[in-house]
């Protein structure tokens, strides 16, 4: 059986991506101005990981109005939604996982 | 694009960190499930204050009860702009509760024209009627 660890999705695995993953996980759709201020970041560097999330199909964007003001809005695929439960699901093995000796060869 | 960071493997307590991390960003997105909520209150509200006031006071139609829907319209409209986001347990059901508040009031128009008309209970209770399918919504999203 392999650890854990090697089923971490590289994609996911920088923090502003897993926070991304995770609000969107949340909501079935997520502005991209409170996603800004919920991950705490600028526009800038929100728009390069969402880009990479959205290369990979992890994540899909609708643009709208509301009222007049343009508003883009992102949400999980289905196929977004698995990699991000399957990349949460590793991490609590590696959490829970016990803590083997030093000189167990691991 | 890749980052050294990106292909460190997490030791147990920096994958606790990353759950923390991910925990905090749900948790604060969940907690924008009160402007939803909002939202759907002020329907459920204006509908049944609606559905009252216009079986008790069909005169005043035109200088209360249609500033009020306008008074409304825009609260809804402040609310969504608000808002930012929509709640996944929404999105299931909300056109179902569009659609059964809508002939819940055809119901409760055609029961008002059998009531005695101005105010009293019962146009109290029929106007209600289509109000509940909006506060079934905001149940289900805040309990979501």
């Amino acid at each position: 059986m392999t650890h854990p660890r090697h089923r971490l999705d590289d994609l996911i695995h920088s923090p502003v991506r897993l926070s991304v993953m995770s609000a969107l996980r949340h909501a079935d759709a997520v502005h991209f101005g409170l996603l800004r201020d919920t991950v705490e970041v600028s526009d800038s560097l929100l728009s390069k990981h969402l880009a990479a999330l959205e290369a990979a199909g992890y994540v899909e964007v609708t643009k709208g109005y509301a009222g007049r003001r343009p508003r883009t809005w992102y949400s999980l695929t289905e196929e977004g939604r698995a990699a991000f439960d399957a990349y949460i699901a590793a991490l609590r093995e590696i959490v829970d996982a016990p803590v083997l000796p030093l000189d167990s060869g691991e | 694009m890749s980052t050294s960071e990106d292909n460190t493997r997490p030791s147990p307590s920096a994958a606790a960190e990353a759950l923390s991390s991910a925990d905090a960003a749900a948790r604060r997105i969940r907690s924008r499930r009160g402007w939803y909520i909002a939202g759907t209150l002020v329907m459920a509200v204006a509908l049944a204050a609606f559905s009252i006031a216009l079986a008790s006071w069909p005169d005043r139609l035109a200088d209360l009860i249609i500033p009020g829907l306008l008074v409304v319209g825009a609260i809804l409209a402040l609310l969504a702009w608000s808002g930012r986001t929509i709640p996944t347990a929404a999105v299931a059901v909300s056109n179902r509760v569009v659609f059964i508040s809508a002939a819940l009031m055809v119901v409760t128009l055609l029961l008002n024209r059998l009531l005695p008309a101005g105010f009293s209970g019962w146009v109290v209770l029929t106007g209600l009627l289509p109000a509940l399918p909006f506060l079934y919504l905001a149940w289900r999203v805040a309990r979501a």
